[in-house]
């Protein structure tokens, strides 16, 4: 089973070069981060659910993402709505001061509700972005993608390697586990807390060095094939830009610069109550 | 003479690039500890990314944990909520601790220094009015500790890795991840003031854990990369300072 989920489709998203997929990614992180008003945010992840929605992209995946996100998002506007400095109190109230941490504060400010309700737009649009890629392109196109972008093919073959040795080294650390077990080691599951932390030493020590003994042989593998003797690559998959591809990156750059300007001149998508 | 050889980064061949990098991805599965108020766990990765640094140097352990922290936001992409840049946290803390453990002691002190700085700059920038700010004047008071005692020590740390004493080994490891895990820890946080606003006053509370969860984070790669580096070099592995140190004479 791949780690990596890709499902394969004939949508727009799907056909974009993966180098254009990439633009896209950095214009959508850049604008999550310019804007700070709830609407702006607001639209921006409506366009990334849309595209989840539109490349049929199974709605598990998405429930995944949702029930991993909700502390941190609920963590995140509680600390935005109780501690944010504001001046238009919708609330007011008093936490004694006695109480550690959160003692003194006295109201809920407008401020503290936008922000906190942007911020977790935000969590979710920057969060969200990603998967929309990796998921609507296969590795082997990524990879070649991030080659064709200037990426050396030895970090390139590092990682396509790395990302297939991964179930293994899974898999290894759970064999260790197991023997440990027999032995009856269970400090790790069943461990105080100082037991728990020694415990990850007879784990993690024999998985790296038998992982760098692992390394030793791939080495001489590598080494027995001529592993960059040729400065000039060639690959199975080739991929190339369409008139397509062109356009859609210009799209995506020149709206972003866009909404840049408009932002820095006309405070675009800035929230406009005044805070301090 | 700097020689380019093919198949190989800084020295280090790919393969043990490409097996460290996994090994970073592999131990974000491997839980550690919960984390108190954010309701997710400290992963054995916080042990693994200074030691991948210290194993295999700043060019290619740096690269090798870039490689492995942006592969686990690939793979396991609602962990990533610093989006596209999330992995940069990691490899800085691998950054500094590579260096630090390769005798290049004043270019570990000036990283570890530039996050601590990064951290005043932008938190003056998006604190100004908060009547909280103050609270990031003593926030890095660890990291400041760790940067003073990188600067008594000097070169020691990377003198000590090398002599693979069993006595003088995990005092190297110890301060070269710490400061590895506190640059990290400088990095996540001057992000998530800049992406998500994070108010001073959350800085108090986050203040109160943070020295424990990093120094549990430090000891535990220091009770793991003592043995680590002593079997690596009795096995004959080339990775480590001496290795590299030897391939340079």
């Amino acid at each position: 089973m791949s780690l990596v989920h890709y499902y394969p489709g004939d949508s727009f998203f799907h056909k974009l070069d993966p180098r254009v997929k990439m633009v896209w990614l950095v214009c959508m992180f850049l604008l999550s981060f310019i804007f700070n008003h709830p609407l702006h945010l607001g639209v921006l992840l409506l366009s990334v659910l849309f595209l989840w929605i539109y490349m049929k992209i199974p709605f598990s995946e998405l429930k995944l993402f949702f029930k991993a996100l909700t502390v941190v998002a609920v963590v995140t506007f509680f600390f935005q709505l109780l501690f944010y400095p504001g001046e238009h109190p919708i609330i007011s109230f008093s936490i004694p001061k006695w109480i550690p941490y959160f003692g003194g504060v006295t109201a809920i400010t407008m401020e503290g509700l936008v922000n906190g309700i942007a911020m977790v737009l935000r969590l979710f649009t920057i969060v969200l972005t990603m998967p929309v890629v990796t998921m609507s392109t296969s590795l082997e196109h990524l990879i070649i993608g991030l080659i064709r972008m200037g990426m050396p093919y030895e970090i390139a073959f590092a990682a396509t390697t790395a990302l297939n040795l991964v179930p293994a080294l899974q898999s290894d650390a759970q064999k260790i586990i197991d023997a440990q077990k027999a032995r009856a080691f269970t400090a790790l599951e069943k461990g105080s807390f100082k037991e728990r932390i020694k415990a990850y030493v007879p784990l993690i020590v024999p998985l790296m060095v038998g992982s760098l003994k692992k390394g030793q042989q791939l080495e001489i593998a590598m080494e027995s094939r001529a592993f960059g003797a040729y400065e000039n690559r060639t690959y199975l998959t080739e991929i190339k830009m369409r008139s397509m591809d062109y356009i859609f990156a210009t799209f995506f750059v020149a709206i972003t610069i866009l909404c840049l300007i408009l932002r820095i001149f006309k405070g675009f998508g800035v929230f406009a109550l005044k805070t301090y | 003479m700097v020689r380019r050889k093919r198949g190989r980064i800084a020295e280090v061949h790919v393969a043990y690039i490409a097996i460290s990098a996994a090994i970073v991805t592999a131990a974000a599965y491997i839980p550690m500890f919960p984390v108190i108020g954010a309701g997710s766990m400290m992963s054995a990765g916080m042990i693994v990314v200074p030691l991948v640094g210290i194993l295999l140097g700043p060019t290619a352990g740096t690269l090798a944990v870039a490689i492995g922290a942006f592969l686990g936001q690939i793979v396991a992409p609602y962990g990533a909520i610093f989006g596209l840049i999330t992995f940069l946290c990691p490899m800085t803390g691998a950054f500094v601790a590579s260096l630090l453990a390769f005798r290049k002691w004043k270019e570990g002190v000036c990283a570890l220094g530039l996050t601590i700085l990064m951290w005043y700059v932008l938190t003056s920038i998006k604190w100004a009015g908060d009547p909280y700010a103050s609270v990031r004047w003593y926030f890095p008071f660890l990291h400041l500790a760790s940067f003073a005692s990188l600067l008594i020590m000097r070169g020691k740390i990377g003198e000590w890795i090398e002599t693979l004493d069993p006595k003088k080994v995990p005092i190297g490891i110890f301060l070269a991840a710490l400061a590895g895990l506190l640059a990290e820890h400088m990095v996540g946080n001057a992000i998530y003031v800049g992406i998500y606003s994070g108010p001073a006053r959350v800085y108090g509370f986050v203040l109160s854990i943070y020295w424990v969860e990093r120094m549990l984070g430090a000891i535990g790669a220091t009770l793991v990369g003592t043995p680590l580096l002593i079997a690596l070099y009795k096995a004959r592995i080339e990775v480590g300072p001496w290795s590299l140190r030897e391939s340079e004479l």
